[in-house]
């Protein structure tokens, strides 16, 4: 295709938007509020899976260990555990570390433990993981083994966690399908009024000898064209609104780990343009493909 | 140029439009497709430019298998027989001009092959001093050597008419038939399908008579043949 033709053909793309006025501006509308709503969905995505991530660093499991075990016992048991499935290192507290550690959690007012005669606590070795889904499974694998009295672990909140994780990712999915439908509908009508109001010039190229790319392109821009407008609006407002959730989250909710601005807007728009724009180009293939019989 | 083999077309409503047609037409030959309405003249021109497919038989245009074409084929096909109707089928929001360039700008000729060509078909067709007008402001003898001109600009190989006399008086159909025999005498092969038996029998050219969709005759310098 000549480059002289590649400008025609956008230029009617342009054209055939400017000549719908009114329904271009209804689907562009359309289009936006549905990809906010995407967009607000994959946020929340993108910060369960970033919550999940802080957490598998955090997430632990905590073996206690019997009293009065033999060094070479806790040796075994260490060896043991290294071995399990997914397990990704194995630390050792005796429980003076741990009371230190203790200690130091409470900082300046460390000293309240001195009134404390003995130590109570037990002697416990941290497990980590690779895979925080697997944590009950190996919580269960290391409680069975000889020298470990008690195990515990976040098992609510992480188990609640991904399962809170994956209804999202069902509901992200449905709400996707069901918007992306709404989206091509009101394209597709958009450019099905183009369509038929060219219909003669459409017929007249098909007689002359012209090529249905020649004809469907500027269908096809003038779609690409509508998903584009609307998935700027949305980016635009997605990306200012999170801006302003994250203001109000340091101040109110210091403790909660949300993902730093820059590092999601690239993905958020690029997902929602170039979501706009290959659903356009769809909805425009459908209007165009009935009137190219000819 | 064009022959057809045994060809039938069974539209999907079940109607027979065309049976068992074998034609052979030269390059360079002149023909009428006459007979009553109904008879298959329209579904013929439209075999011919791929609008249509045979639902049995070998519609050969200049060699290519039609019915065997890829769709991506077919704009060359038509690019290589050009169409005039009796409704015309001019855009009327373009100008006489644009109407013509329109038809060589859709399939890619360059800009100043179109300033070249345009100006000398509508040299030929009569209607350079029109170039700037709209299709409501001509007559229908006008509009029609609009439509012609655009079939024949791309320099085809064959020129289809279908009826394009139908909607015009005796003067200006006899000026329409005088542009088809000069652009047939450049070397162009017609075909015309025509209700007009006052032309086909003064033309003397090829009669091609079609009943029921098959030939029930077929002569040089041949004769309208029906009363009506
Ligand atoms: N697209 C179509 N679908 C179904 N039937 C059709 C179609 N086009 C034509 N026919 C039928 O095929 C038969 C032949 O039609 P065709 O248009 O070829 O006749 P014609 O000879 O051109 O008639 P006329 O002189 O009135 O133009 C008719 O019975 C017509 O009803
Ligand atoms: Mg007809």
């Amino acid at each position: 295709m000549r480059i002289r033709t590649v400008g025609r053909l956008v230029l009617q793309g342009a054209k055939n938007f400017r000549q719908n006025g009114l329904m271009s501006l209804a689907s562009v509308s359309i289009t936006s509020l549905s990809l906010i709503i995407l967009g607000a969905f994959f946020l929340l995505i993108f910060n369960l899976n970033y919550v999940g991530g802080v957490l598998e660093g955090r997430v632990e499991i905590r073996a206690f260990l019997k009293d009065n075990l033999a060094p070479e016992q806790r040796a075994f048991l260490e060896d043991q555990i290294k071995h399990i499935k997914t397990v990704k290192s194995v630390d050792y507290i005796s429980r003076e570390k741990a009371l230190e550690r203790l200690k130091n959690q409470f900082g300046g007012r460390g000293e309240i433990f001195n009134y404390i005669s003995g130590n109570p606590l037990p002697d416990m070795i941290e497990v980590r993981t690779r895979e925080p889904g697997r944590l009950p499974w190996v919580a269960e694998q290391v409680a069975r083994l000889p020298g470990v009295e008690k195990v515990s672990y976040g098992k609510e909140f992480v188990s609640r966690l991904f399962a809170f994780t994956r209804t999202v990712w069902i509901l992200t999915s449905v709400a996707a399908l069901l918007l992306s439908v709404a989206i091509i509908f009101i394209i597709t009508n958009t450019i099905r009024l183009t369509v038929f109001a060219r219909r003669r010039e459409i017929e007249i190229m098909k007689l002359v000898g012209a090529t249905d790319w020649f004809i469907r392109w500027p269908f096809l821009f003038e779609g690409m064209f509508l998903g584009l407008a609307g998935a700027v609006i949305a980016t635009l407002v997605v990306d200012q609104s999170y801006l302003i959730l994250l203001n109000k989250a340091q101040v109110s909710l210091p403790f909660v780990p949300l993902i730093s601005h820059d590092a999601i807007l690239t993905r958020i728009s690029v997902f929602l343009m170039g979501t706009g724009a290959l659903i356009g180009a769809i909805g425009s293939l459908i209007s165009v493909k009935r009137f190219l019989h000819v | 140029m064009i022959q057809l083999y045994n060809v039938s077309k069974i539209y999907n409503t079940g109607v027979v439009a065309l049976s068992n047609i074998d034609l052979h037409i030269p390059k360079g030959d002149f023909v009428f497709l006459v007979g009553p309405s109904g008879a298959g003249k329209s579904t013929f021109i439209k075999l011919i430019i791929g609008s249509e497919l045979p639902t049995e038989g070998q519609v050969l245009v200049g060699g290519k298998n039609v019915s065997r074409l890829k769709p991506q084929e077919i704009p060359l096909l038509r690019r290589n027989a050009g169409v005039i109707f009796q409704d015309f089928k001019l855009l009327p929001d373009k100008t006489v001009y644009e109407n013509i360039s329109f038809a060589l700008e859709v399939i890619e000729v360059s800009r100043k092959e179109i300033r070249r060509r345009v100006p000398a078909i509508l040299e030929l067709v009569g209607l350079r001093d029109k170039a700037d007008m709209m299709p409501n402001q001509l007559s229908g003898g006008e509009q029609q050597r609009v439509s012609m001109a655009r079939a024949i600009v791309n320099n085809p190989l064959v020129l289809l008419a279908d009826e394009p006399t139908g909607n015009l008086d005796s003067d200006t159909s006899w000026g329409i038939m005088e542009l088809l025999s000069e652009i047939n005498h450049r070397g162009t092969t017609v075909i015309m399908a025509t209700h007009n038996r006052d032309i086909v029998n003064r033309m003397k050219r090829r009669v091609v008579a079609i009943e029921k969709g098959g030939i029930i005759r077929d002569e040089r310098e041949g004769a309208y043949g029906y009363a009506n």
